[in-house]
């Protein structure tokens, strides 16, 4: 379903940007319905910026992402608007991802009146649905992103996502200011939801342990390149890459 | 006489819907040399109990109990007593190193700082002592004249550690050390924090990085909603938690499952009846709601706070 195909991404960096910085040097991998691939790596590793490319928020220096066919950084008018709606992100910092001016039911309503998702007098139906979907009563509605924690911020985000009805989730660290049982609770939430709706995730994480657990497969990203993908399982018990050993070495036993 | 000891120490922030306990008749111990983890979510009165131990809590809080370092109860010292053992005696390391280190001054500038405190030194000593201490936290010295947004999280927060550190304190408390650190950084700096406190000096660690307790900790102490719910050896309660919290603490790790906790902590001003976690608790019992439990000990300097365990 999505394909990424020899991605890359240099920003200008050096002395009058002589010296560019490869965050992402030649990425390619695909997902499918219902399965999730985990980037693992270091701070720095391009992980976040992979994500950004996929979901066309960042324009590649190359190579090309197709979902469903449809090449993500050619497509325009009526095909952008499909993607745009197809194809979802979640952040790592739920507070900056809400506009603190606005409700959490106008968080909500905003994506469903733009993308004509629903007619106007059931906009309001719908987000208590979407609400419940994620384990927030209606009391929600009224509120602020600011008189929430961050695992109810979390979950708001994840409720404005699926609003638009998506089939694939860049998951860009998206427990990672969270408590653990926050955290765990997150996951749950996103695993029910994958299961429901055939969700296809790319989860983005530093935490090893979550993506073991989460993942179907891992790839590991080093210096915006990936230098070792397989089943989550044989990567967690068998690592073969030197770094990918040494990124394991570091794991502290709980 | 244990070198910290903290007696039913309470603590209300006066807030307009009313006066909330943050800490609620916390008590506990540290020996000289021993290390304390204290964990819990956020919210649950961890990073407070540190701020107290210092007395930085903001004016207007209402402090109750006893907290005796050295056989001087710190909360009944006046304030110009207080800075003498700040920094020199027990130093804190606070969270988020981005917004502890001060932006517009350097590396080497922070740290003699902090080395000013106690040592009138002047010149190569200083500059002596200012290496010294860097690369006792594995910084190069370039460090020196860097500012803090120069430098990654990791070296952040060893810049912070070396700070908490300048005055050789008796009692290091850390506050979150490990907090978004990817896992090459968080392992070099829990093997930091190792080398200067293990046989080195009294240590409170202050976190919800669960395996790096583990591995920093002699002791835990487990906070739930303002109270200690279990308080033991590291090795024991990790190993075997008794209260059903600790024990789905630990199950939510994802090294342990990534099983969740049903529900939510309850807010300050919204506690329930009886014990505090009985509504989350699937082995609560019909007095779980009427009563709260005391902290009970179980076994020798095993305390548990339920009626089930």
């Amino acid at each position: 379903m999505l394909e990424v195909r020899d991605l890359k991404k240099y920003f200008r960096g050096g002395l009058l940007g002589r010296r560019p910085v490869k965050a992402v040097d030649g990425v390619s991998f695909t997902i499918n319905p219902g399965y999730t691939l985990g980037l693992v790596g270091e701070s720095g590793a391009g992980k976040s910026t992979v994500g950004r490319l996929v979901v066309g928020l960042v324009r590649p220096t190359g190579g090309s992402v197709f979902y469903e066919g449809r090449d993500v950084f050619r497509a325009r008018g009526e095909e952008a608007l499909y993607l745009r709606r197809k194809m979802q992100i979640i952040f790592q910092n739920p507070q900056g991802a809400l506009n603190p001016r606005m409700r959490i039911g106008e968080i909500l309503s905003e994506p469903l009146l733009v993308h004509h998702m629903v007619r106007g007098r059931y906009v309001r139906e719908r987000v208590a649905d979407l609400l419940e979907m994620v384990g927030l009563g209606p009391e929600f509605y009224h509120r602020y992103p600011w008189e929430m924690s961050g695992g109810q911020n979390q979950r708001v985000a994840i409720a404005r996502a699926l609003s638009l009805e998506p089939s694939f989730l860049v998951l860009d660290e998206p427990t990672s200011a969270l408590d653990v049982s926050v955290q765990a609770q997150v996951f749950q939430l996103l695993k029910k939801i994958q299961q429901e709706m055939r969700l296809a995730y790319l989860l983005i994480s530093h935490d090893l342990d979550v993506v073991f657990r989460v993942a179907d497969e891992v790839a590991v990203m080093h210096r915006g390149r990936i230098l070792e993908q397989g089943s989550a399982s044989a990567v967690a018990v068998s690592p073969r890459h030197p770094y990918t050993i040494r990124l394991l070495s570091a794991r502290i036993g709980l | 006489m244990p070198l910290l000891l903290i007696k039913n120490l309470t603590v209300d922030f006066p807030l307009p819907e009313g006066t909330v306990h943050v800490l609620d008749g916390v008590s506990l111990e540290l020996g000289e040399k021993e290390r304390l983890a204290l964990i819990g979510e956020t919210g649950s009165g961890k990073t407070v109990l540190g701020h107290t131990i210092l007395r930085l809590l903001p004016p207007g809080t209402q402090v109750r109990g006893e907290v005796w370092y050295d056989g001087c109860n710190l909360l009944s010292l006046p304030s110009t007593r207080m800075r003498e053992f700040r920094g020199k005696e027990i130093a804190m390391v606070l969270q988020n190193p981005a917004a502890a280190l001060n932006p517009v001054l350097t590396g080497g500038y922070q740290v003699r700082e902090a080395i000013a405190r106690r040592w009138l030194l002047n010149g190569r000593p200083v500059r002596r002592k200012v290496a010294e201490l860097l690369a006792g936290v594995r910084l190069p010295e370039r460090v020196i004249s860097s500012y803090p947004h120069q430098l990654s999280g990791g070296m952040q927060q060893r810049l912070l550690l070396s700070l908490g550190l300048a005055l050789e304190p008796r009692l290091l408390i850390a506050d979150e050390p490990t907090k978004q650190l990817d896992w090459p950084l968080r392992a070099q700096v829990v093997e930091l924090l190792r080398e200067m406190t293990f046989g080195q000096r009294a240590f409170i660690l202050i976190t919800h990085d669960l395996p790096a307790a583990r591995q920093l900790a002699d002791r835990v102490a487990v906070l739930y909603a303002g109270q200690v719910v279990e308080y033991g050896p590291a090795e024991a309660v990790f190993s075997a938690p008794r209260h059903p919290y600790t024990r789905g603490l630990l199950d939510s790790h994802p090294a342990r499952g990534l099983k969740p906790i049903p529900g939510a902590a309850p807010a300050f001003t919204a506690l329930p009846p009886g014990c505090r976690f009985q509504p989350r608790c699937r082995r609560a019992r019909a007095i779980c709601a009427r009563e709260a439990p005391p902290l009970a000990e179980v076994a020798p300097g095993y305390r548990v706070r339920c009626y089930c365990c």
